[in-house]
């Protein structure tokens, strides 16, 4: 069994879908943007790699014709680099990084760019042509299709109220706002050079927001409920990707990686909940890398709602303000299918900055999962 | 067609930014200007924002900058409309800017409606004079289609005329020439009437609700009356107007008879109650802003509304009744109506275009004119007498005439001063129904609808019911004259000349039959329906809607079974089948589906269009514009827009003749459908709508219905279905829909209260 590490990662910024700078960028585009900028920059050579794995969540339309290996090519890689196309929703990217840590431990390459996309502005969330089997009864439909109200369905469970999501949300702002100010985002984000300029920040961040602006928003979902526009991530335009090598191959090549890939673990759970996802996941992924939740030092989990990670912390017994230290996808945005490799390279990222032997990255998944990887100092 | 195909304006204020806005309506590249780039900015957000745009897209048309540094923008511009403060340093300056920049042959016009144009061209070189006129626009400049034009000694008289041919067919206007005279015509009439007003109904100390009712409806003067209108305007503003016509005005003129700013006025405005933008002035919202308030004249205080009750009738009654009302009605229009006849030649040669400038600039339903013929010249010259007034000149002679407008030729006419009548000249290529009527006869038709003989092989059907709506008489005319047209024309028009398109079926008829829970009758309805609109669309002729107005419910429907709609560019057009409880079932859902498949701008596959189709006519929204109707899916990538609705039959016309070179009927297409799994994808979206608070039981149901017909029932995307496939389940659908208790309660609710309940 060979380790696989993080060697590199980066990023599109995220900007909103439909408003935002990217909103007319192709995904493909995209994506292929960030695996060039990444190839660049870690200065690898591009025949060593064995495939580019490609996390998303509506793979159709601009997104589709197996956006993997069309990536591979727009990205000028050699015709002998595969190029494949992984979804788990949400989790789409961090199942990317999982195949190709998986590969490497079975031998099968050494050279793996595991990312993700998705363009929220250009493929909508579920698809140009939903087509649910029509069996399912209306509760497993709703559960399944609309994850506003999985949210909800959590407030409720875990008498999460209002004004603590809008005060999670807020906090979220303001460390995504402080992070852009201290330019501690500039290492992981690859400008894109669109047809009218140079995109370089992330548009999704509401740094001047305030409680009393975030109390004052509707309600999103249900009528009566407590989840807002403020207080869940926003549609998002992005893409991201990582370098995942085997032990050799940086040792042949002397590179020097962010981290190594300590676990990896999927749960299910109640489609009606999916937020809760995390949980599971990461306690199997601990028991897996031979910790407990509590010796991690750095976590990253996906804010697609404050409610969700709110209920998630509470279940894991992890204060709540330990998390996402440069803000999370509630200001940074969440592009579904490029979200997973974001966390798992900012994972990285913040362990070699930040020092500490593990951390965590996680996130919930529509339909009813959780995903968690967990990454040790290399 | 036309040269003009790209403009600016400088001046981003409301006007200046309104007509740029509707200058992007018309299609062309603009540039706004102000000297303030981010006032020019701020305007086209503000357009956005009050809909003066009719797509939002269009906005994208409209380039911003400072008239100062960026003032070089306006060199490409065909016709540069300047619409800066009334100050006459402030426009020369504006003008020499523009004599430097503009290229050799643009247009340069103002939008000044108080400064001559003599003063304006003060300084000006004879080249610069030659290509420069007045073209007042009225507010606001997308739906007032008053445009005066004043053109001075020097114009070229073939600039006027391209301005008024490309404001009339591209920006829809009725072009009124005026002569040089302060306020021109429509201000000059509507503010003297609205000073007159002011001061008569402070002196009698009426209630102005009593006041707006007997100066409104009875003249067909809009709802607003006239203390609405005031409050719309700014209080404030309008002792500045009428102190400045009445500074420009001779002494003798009537216009100085009235106090400009009467001290109730004064105090109004000391208490910053001037109107709407203050949140008071005549009328306010209660404090708890569910209501309104009215302002006691003589206590200055505010009270309830109360409502008016006596029935006010026709003008002449309403000049005779007791009431304060009466007195106001009486004091107001008859200083009113003989002022206009005194202006006649002052402000115009042409007594038919002051009535146009004040139906269209004042939105009056008749003008000065034509109401002194609803009163009876005569007798109003005589009730002028009575009340120690001398009748004018121009109102006895139109006494002794018989009226200011006749018929008896065979066309419209109006007096002419000293020469008896002459016919009112229509602009090249409008052709109305009711001009044909007057020198025709039907070639078929019936109560419920005529067949006319447009020329050239083209036939114009004209329903004839209330509303144009649709009852069994009606559908069976259709299909009658459809026969007749197809053994004596080439082509078909459907158009009218009544504001609405058609409000759809009759919904008395609906009620009748859901009462005496008559579904075989319910039943026989929607195939006469579906059969008349089939017999259109397959007919062996081309035939194409002239659609203005409202086409909504089956009106819409009828429209959609033809081969081409000519749209109006304000046409509002709906589905609105839901609100009362039904789905449409006259082929609406069928053929906004078909619609939805062929147009490449919409999404694909077996789900995408009738996702589509079910937010469109679930929500029963009705478009704001053509432009709007074209993305919801009614119109066509290939239909075609008609700026102004005097060309829309002539337009309409044009397009049938193209369609009938080599026309053969289309062909019954297959529809790929994706059955209970797509169905269960829009059922979906009636689950989020629940969950947010926006669906109510019954929309429930109807969604439901309404899915399960646009997914084709129990279709299998691999295997298309015909089109009558749909058709049946329409019907079906219907009938459950229309059996329902909550369906009843909905009709009953529109028909009694005229609005959509919602249960």
């Amino acid at each position: 069994m060979s380790a696989a590490y993080i060697v590199d990662y980066l990023r599109t910024p995220f900007t909103p879908a439909h408003k935002g700078a990217l909103a007319g960028v192709r995904p493909d585009d995209l994506a292929a943007s960030v695996v060039k900028a990444l190839v660049k920059k870690s200065d690898i050579d591009p025949e060593t790699i064995e495939d580019v794995i490609l996390g998303c969540a509506f793979a159709e339309g601009e997104q589709g014709l197996n956006i993997g290996r069309t990536v591979a090519v727009l990205s000028d890689l050699p015709l002998s680099v595969g190029g494949s196309t992984v979804n788990r929703w949400c989790g789409s990217s961090m199942q990317a990084v999982q195949a190709a840590a998986g590969a490497i431990s079975m031998g099968a390459g050494d050279v793996f760019i595991a990312g993700g996309v998705e363009s929220m502005t250009r493929v909508p969330m579920m698809g140009f042509n939903p087509m649910p089997n029509p069996s399912w009864d209306a509760a497993l439909r709703s559960a399944f299709l609309n994850m506003g109200l999985t949210a909800e369905n959590l407030a409720t469970r875990y008498g999460i109220d209002r004004q603590e999501q809008d005060t999670y949300a807020l906090e979220s702002q303001r460390k995504a706002a402080a992070a852009q100010a201290d330019g501690k985002l500039r290492e992981e984000i690859s400008p894109f050079l669109a047809d009218d300029g140079i995109v370089e920040a992330d548009g999704c961040v509401r740094g001047q927001t305030t409680l009393e602006k975030l109390a004052q928003l509707k309600t999103a979902f249900a009528e009566d409920g407590s989840v807002t526009a403020g207080n869940s991530s926003p549609l998002t335009d992005g893409a991201s990707a990582v370098l995942v090598c085997s032990e050799t191959f940086i040792r042949d090549h002397k590179l020097s990686p962010k981290a190594r890939i300590a676990s990896y673990a999927v749960s299910g759970c109640a489609p009606e909940i999916m937020g809760i996802g995390p949980v599971a996941a990461t306690r199997k992924a601990a028991r897996r890398a031979g910790i407990k939740p509590s010796d991690v030092g750095i976590l990253e989990m996906n804010e697609a709602f404050a409610v969700q990670v709110l209920a998630c912390c509470r279940d894991l017994d992890i204060d709540p303000a330990r998390l996402n230290r440069d803000g999370g996808a509630i200001a940074i945005g969440h592009p579904l299918g490029a979200t997973g490799a974001r966390l798992v390279g900012k994972a990285a990222l913040l362990l070699q900055r930040d020092g500490g032997k593990y951390a965590l990255a996680t996130q919930c998944v529509g339909g009813g999962q959780g995903v968690a990887m967990v990454l040790e100092a290399a | 067609m036309t040269d003009i195909r790209s403009a600016a304006v400088i001046g981003a204020g409301i006007m200046g930014s309104g007509i740029a806005a509707h200058l992007a309506n018309a299609g062309l590249d603009v540039v706004l200007l102000d000297l303030d780039p981010t006032v020019a900015a701020n305007g086209v957000a503000r357009q956005v924002k009050s809909g003066g745009f009719m797509d939002p897209r269009f906005a994208g048309r409209v380039r911003t900058g400072s008239s100062e540094t960026d003032i070089r923008l306006i060199s490409d511009a065909d016709w540069i409309v300047e619409a800066v403060a009334e100050r006459l340093d402030v426009k020369h300056s504006v003008y020499s800017a523009i004599a430097s920049e503009r290229k050799p042959g643009s247009i340069v016009s103002s939008n000044t409606s108080t400064i001559p144009l003599g003063a304006l061209l003060q300084q000006r070189s004879p080249s610069f004079s030659a290509d420069f006129l007045i073209t007042h626009f009225f507010n606001p400049p997308r739906w007032m289609r008053l445009l005066e034009i004043v053109d001075g000694p020097l114009t070229n008289p073939d600039v006027t005329r391209r301005i008024a041919e490309f404001a009339h067919t591209r920006l829809g206007k009725g072009i009124v020439s005026c002569k040089d005279t302060p306020g021109f015509i429509a201000n000059r009439i509507g503010t003297y009437w609205m000073g007159v007003a002011l001061n008569e109904a402070i002196k009698l100390g009426i209630d102005i609700e009593e006041a707006d009712a007997f100066l409104g409806k009875p003249f067909g003067i809009p709802e607003t009356g006239l203390f609405g209108l005031l409050d719309l305007i700014g209080i404030d503003l309008m002792p500045s107007v009428l102190r400045s016509l009445q500074q420009a005005l001779p002494a003798t003129d009537p216009f100085q008879d009235f106090d400009a700013e009467p001290p109730l006025v004064a105090r109004m405005i000391g208490q910053r109650r001037t109107g709407r933008k203050a949140g008071a002035g005549f009328f306010r919202l209660t404090p708890d802003r569910k209501g309104r308030e009215a302002l006691d004249l003589i206590s200055e205080t505010y009270r309830p509304l109360r409502s008016v009750s006596v029935t006010v009738g026709t003008p002449r009654a309403a000049m005779q009744h007791a009431a304060k009302g009466g007195q106001l009605a009486d004091a107001v229009m008859r200083r009113t109506l003989s002022y206009a006849a005194t202006l006649v030649p002052e402000i115009s040669d042409s007594i038919a275009d002051i009535d146009e400038a004040m139906r269209l600039g004042y939105g009056w339903k008749e003008g000065p004119f034509e109401l002194i013929d609803r009163l009876d010249a005569a007798w109003f010259a005589k009730a002028l007498t009575a009340r120690g007034m001398t009748p004018p000149a121009l109102v006895e002679e139109a006494a002794r005439e018989g009226g200011f407008y006749t018929s008896a030729s065979g066309r419209r006419s109006y007096l002419v001063p000293g020469k008896s009548y002459q016919s009112i000249p229509r602009p090249d290529g409008s052709i109305s129904l009711s001009d044909l009527s007057l020198s025709a006869q039907p070639v078929a038709g019936s109560e419920s609808a005529s067949l006319w003989d447009l020329g050239d092989g083209v036939a114009c059907l004209e329903l004839r019911s209330k509303m144009n709506t649709f009852n069994f008489d009606v559908l069976r005319s259709i299909e009658e004259l459809t026969e007749r047209v197809s053994r004596d024309f080439r082509a078909l028009v459907i158009g009218t000349e009544l504001p609405v398109f058609s409000a759809g079926a009759d919904l008395r008829l609906f009620l009748n039959a859901i009462e005496r829970n008559n579904r075989d009758s319910l039943r026989s309805f929607i195939v006469a329906g579906q059969r008349a609109f089939r017999a259109l669309k397959f007919a062996p002729f081309p035939v194409v809607a002239a659609a203005a107005g409202r086409a909504v419910g089956g009106g819409l429907e009828f429209a959609l079974h033809c081969d081409a709609i000519q749209a109006h560019a304000e046409l509002q057009a709906g589905l609105v089948e839901t609100s009362i409880g039904v789905i449409p079932a006259w082929g609406g859902c069928t053929e906004l589906l078909l619609r939805v498949v062929a147009n490449p701008e919409l999404p694909h596959g077996p789900v995408a269009p009738a996702l589509h189709a079910f937010n469109v006519i679930g929500s029963a929204r009705i478009s704001s514009s053509a432009f709007d109707a074209l993305r919801l899916g009614y119109l066509r990538p290939t239909d075609r827009i008609t700026m102004n609705r005097e060309r829309l039959l002539s337009d309409a016309k044009a397009t049938a003749i193209r369609l009938s070179e080599g026309y053969a009927p289309p062909e019954p297409q297959l529809l790929t459908l994706s059955g209970r799994s797509g169905a269960s994808a829009l059922v979906n979206v009636l689950d989020t709508t629940e969950l947010a608070g926006r669906l109510s039981p019954h929309d429930r149901l109807i969604g439901e219905k309404l899915a399960w017909v646009l997914s084709g029932g129990s279709a299998d995307p691999t295997k298309p279905l015909p089109e009558e496939h749909v058709l049946g389940l329409e019907c079906e659908a219907f009938l459950e829909l229309a059996t329902t208790p909550a369906t009843r309660e909905r009709i009953t609710h529109m028909l009694e209260r005229g609005k959509p309940l919602r249960n």
